[in-house]
């Protein structure tokens, strides 16, 4: 069975969570969740390796942790964007379409 | 960035808190995923496997999460540093002998380089210290105050010693130190209470002091330790008279030392003499000077000797020396040449634990195996032995810093005195930074060692032989060439030691030119006011040695302003000539002013002609007794009795022969020294002061008590006993320089040597370890255990002799440095290297006897069930 989901660009996982955490907080799972839904089941990404890259935008302080409840009364960790994050993350946007755009106006014009 | 730094510490020091949130967090999504599944109608198995595909090895994200701390090496680091800890507890036979013989190099080099340090390598604490420089001749005030506009700035000391009363009408003896007013200025020396000299205690008072004892001035500063002493450190003596003295006008802040032969005074006095040119041949200053600010040695000393020649006294010069340098000449080639053997020796330390090491690693080479094959890369794997390398080396240090502590306590209890600054010695932060030097240099070699090793593990190799021959097999190269430079480096300290032995029984056997069995010797000091005449102080000091004689069980007495090896000759260095040796400017002389007696008290041998009479004091008799080595300079194969010599005082006085004794050694035992010239005392003698020496019967010792109750009773309170002392005395102190070189050689050397045993050792039983199979094949095809062991002694034989050979081409070329410390013995001498060399395979040759036996005890049936 092949599979025609997209396997993400290097680098872009990062976007992809800060953006995903742009609404509100979510723990691990339901940030997974989140990507499935919002692209539509269209790229792949390993479950695990979002863990990696949460720990990193910690540590990088984009991101911050917490323990809470969930609805179901269960403990786990919540990730939400800092004030650094947002702005990483209006900086990172931003590069991305200039780059997608560029891509694109050569795709054309070749 | 604190965000940043706040995660990386939690990280690495809250690690299992960290470690189990990473758990939670994981389990918490695995379960809602699998949750998930199962609502979708999936069997719980099958939700499970699902569930493991989406997510990826568990293992593999932990590890990359951990990788996204940023606190990976760290860690690295910190579970090698627990293993290497865990290996030690597991051999802690091991650990200890590689920490203590690294704590062995490091503490007894890091005690000698304290001592190096504080005597050799520390600056004079003086205010412009590299630019001070010393007169090699002493100096009238005339010729201070000429010389002074060649320097920047130049002061003047004379430092003697002086009885001074006591409020109580006791006495006590000082060391009291004329200066020059500007002397603390130039010195930089801090005032703690009272003022400074100035110009104006310095201007000539209306009525001039007689020459001797010096003025004493109008006004003097207290050193701040005698302040303490005398006066409890009670400032109220500021202003006031001291008894007999001058006025006390300051105290100097703790610790300022003049660092001059003569001492450091209790008691400065302002130098009020001025231009006192009618007196220009009381050469009586020792001068300071402070070469100009760009000026080199060379043009300060054309300068002084442009003014110098303004003089117009024939072949009188004057020299400059650096002060630093001259200060630390005497000593210098012994703490050098100990400093080389305790590096040395912390050479040695650290190829035995190298040695120690390979030979664990060869032992270990199954377990670097496995781990090799395991995929650990060889940075792993080195950076586990560095773990271990830095842990040993890391306490290792610390035990030797604690070593060295004792070490320079034990050091200063036995060095001999003439070390100057001696009491500064201490472990300062230099010191620690020569010990954590010297560690960090021994771990980075055993590192760079182990990690060459690690390198090149043959994975196959190592497995397949089970880790025992073959292990043992690797690096034999490697630990023979470490054996081989550690024989070659204590053979070097053992032929050191061995030329200080035979210096040390040369010195034994040296006949200084007077028999110290049997006499007593002493210094009586007093004031001189009222003994200018000749006539008063010979009548004076001629009533005192008859009293002396008079003590029942004394046979003779003579007295001098000098006697051998007990402080300094009266003039040192003093040029003479002859009538038909004029030019000779480099003919220098040492000059001792003896009453009659003398020679007959101390047993010096009379050559030609004779001794002094009491008749040669009398006035306008200029003669002369001459040592042999002047005799032989000036007059030889001829008789010098009768012949006129001239000394210059600094203008030529002549002096007509009456007498050639055997030479004295003055200064030090080992050295020959200068030639002689004695002089009596109606003509050169000064004061009342005198070094007395008494020929007894029995032990003199015991006449110390009989002989300062009989001066007190002669002269109360006017002379003072001091420097009590037998003979014997004073040439055993003046033996303890090489002694005390011989005797810390003797105790590196011996460590040394054992150390290098101990390698020998340890590499020889390891070849017999890996060589067993084939000994048992040997033997079992007829070799006898003889044969066996002749192998194996031969090996460790054949280990020294390459050491050897190369300690030898070393030893050729560093004992040279040692030169000045050898008498009676050359640096290259021959006996000394054959008798060192039979020694060392005599060490050899036991440190192989174990493994030998070893190795010939062995059974070839074992032996070859082994394979």
């Amino acid at each position: 069975m092949a599979d025609e989901r997209l396997e993400l660009p290097q680098g872009t996982l990062d976007l992809l969570i800060l953006k995903s955490l742009g609404l509100e907080p979510l723990h691990g799972w339901a940030i997974s969740e989140r990507l499935q839904q919002i692209s539509r089941n269209a790229l792949q990404v390993q479950q695990g390796s979002l863990y990696p890259a949460l720990h990193r935008l910690e540590r990088r302080g984009w991101i911050a942790a917490r323990w809470a409840t969930t609805e179901n009364n269960r403990r786990a960790k919540y990730y939400e964007l800092t004030r650094q994050g947002r702005k990483q993350l209006a900086a990172e946007t931003l590069a991305w379409r200039k780059l997608a755009t560029a891509v694109e106006h050569v795709l054309e014009i070749c | 960035m604190l965000s940043d730094l706040r995660y990386r510490v939690r990280a690495l020091f809250r690690r299992n808190a960290v470690e189990a949130e990473l758990d939670d967090e994981l389990r918490f999504h695995l379960e809602r995923q699998t949750e998930q599944y199962r609502q979708a109608g999936m069997s719980p198995e099958e939700a499970r496997r699902r569930t493991r595909l989406a997510f990826g090895g568990p293992e593999q994200i932990r590890e990359e999460c951990r990788d996204a701390r940023g606190t990976r090496r760290l860690e690295d680091c910190m579970q090698d540093l627990r293993y290497a800890l865990r290996m030690m507890r597991k051999a802690p036979g091991f650990a200890v002998a590689a920490m203590a013989t690294i704590a062995l190099g490091i503490g007894v080099s890091t005690a000698m380089f304290s001592v190096t340090n504080a005597v050799l390598l520390r600056p004079l604490p003086y205010k412009n210290q590299g630019r001070l420089v010393l007169t090699d001749t002493l100096l009238s005030n005339a010729d201070y105050w000429d010389l002074k506009s060649a320097f920047e700035d130049m002061s003047a000391t004379m430092v003697y010693r002086a009885i001074v009363p006591r409020e109580d009408g006791s006495a006590e003896r000082v060391s009291k130190g004329q200066v020059t007013t500007n002397f603390f200025g130039m010195m930089g020396a801090k005032i703690a209470f009272g003022r400074d000299f100035t110009d104006a205690d310095g201007r000539p008072p209306a009525r001039m002091e007689p020459l001797f004892p010096p003025a004493d001035g109008a006004v003097a500063i207290l050193s701040y330790e005698y302040f303490e002493r005398r006066y409890g450190g009670n400032t109220a003596v500021l202003g006031h008279e001291m008894l007999g003295g001058p006025k006390i006008v300051g105290v100097l802040a703790p610790g300022f030392k003049l660092l001059l032969p003569a001492g450091s005074p209790d008691i400065w006095i302002a130098n009020n003499r001025g231009y006192d040119a009618p007196n220009r041949g009381e050469l009586m200053l020792q001068a300071i000077g402070a070469v100009r600010d760009g000026t080199t040695l060379e043009q300060a000393q054309a300068q002084v000797d442009s003014v110098v020649a303004g003089w117009r006294i024939p072949r009188f010069r004057v020299g400059l020396k650096p002060w630093h340098k001259t200060l630390t000449a005497e000593v210098r080639p012994a703490l050098v040449a100990l400093m080389g053997s305790v590096i040395f020796l912390l050479l040695i330390a650290c190829a035995n634990v190298a040695n120690l090491l390979l030979v664990r690693a060869s032992t270990r080479g199954r377990e670097l195996g496995i781990r090799a094959a395991l995929g650990a890369g060889w940075q792993r794997i080195a950076g586990q032995l560095l773990a271990e390398a830095l842990l040993l080396v890391g306490f290792g240090t610390l035990m030797g810093v604690g070593l060295a502590w004792v070490g320079v306590r034990t050091l200063l209890i036995f060095a001999p005195s003439n070390v100057p600054r001696l009491e500064s010695v201490g472990i300062d932060w230099r010191v620690l930074a020569f010990a954590a030097l010297a560690g960090l240099l021994e771990c980075a070699a055993l590192a760079a060692l182990l990690a060459w090793r690690a390198a090149r593990p043959d994975i196959m190799d190592a497995l397949r032989h089970g880790g025992h021959a073959g292990g043992l097999g690797t690096g034999r190269v490697l630990r023979d060439g470490v054996v081989v430079a550690e024989v070659a480096l204590s053979f070097v300290l053992l032929i050191g030691s061995g030329l200080m032995f035979r210096s040390f029984l040369a010195l034994r056997s040296v006949h200084p030119g007077y028999d110290s069995h049997g006499l007593l010797t002493f210094l009586a000091v007093g004031d001189a006011r009222g003994f200018q005449q000749p006539q008063r102080r010979l009548a004076f000091l001629g009533e005192l040695e008859d009293r002396l004689r008079a003590i029942p069980g004394v046979e003779s007495v003579g007295a001098s302003l000098a006697l051998p090896l007990a402080g300094r000759p009266l003039m040192s260095g003093l040029q003479w000539g002859h009538e038909n040796a004029r030019a000779n400017a480099e003919w220098r002389a040492d000059l001792s002013t003896v009453l009659p007696g003398y020679f007959e008290t101390l047993r010096t041998r009379v050559i030609e002609g004779r001794t002094f009479t009491g008749n040669d004091n009398a006035s306008g008799r200029n003669v002369a007794v001459i040592d042999e080595f002047l005799a032989a300079k000036a007059f030889p194969h001829q008789s010098a009795i009768g012949k006129r010599i001239f000394v210059n005082l600094p203008n030529a006085v002549w002096l007509e022969v009456i007498g050639v004794v055997a030479h004295e050694r003055q200064a030090t035992l080992a050295d020959a020294g200068r030639e002689q010239i004695y002089l009596t005392d109606g003509f050169f003698g000064i004061g009342i002061s005198r070094h007395w020496a008494l020929r007894t019967a029995g032990d003199p010792a015991k006449y110390g008590d009989a002989v300062r109750a009989e001066v007190a009773k002669f002269a109360p309170g006017r002379l003072a006993v001091t420097e009590m002392r037998t003979m014997d005395a004073t040439v055993d102190r003046a033996e303890s320089g090489t002694r005390f070189q011989f005797l810390l050689m003797g105790v590196f050397a011996a460590i040394a040597a054992l150390l290098a045993a101990v390698g020998l050792y340890g590499v020889l039983s390891s070849v017999v370890r890996q060589r067993t199979p084939e000994i048992g094949v040997r033997m079992a095809l007829g070799a006898t255990p003889a044969g066996i062991f002749k192998m194996m002694v031969g090996r460790g034989l054949l280990l020294s002799a390459v050491g050897v050979a190369g300690g030898s081409m070393a030893a050729l070329a560093l004992t040279r440095a040692m030169s000045s410390m050898l008498v009676g013995v050359t640096a290259t001498d021959p006996a000394t290297f054959a008798a060192m060399i039979g020694l060392f395979f005599a060490i050899a040759a036991a440190a192989s006897w174990a493994p030998a036996r070893r190795a010939a005890g062995l059974d070839p049936n074992t032996t070859l069930r082994m394979e």
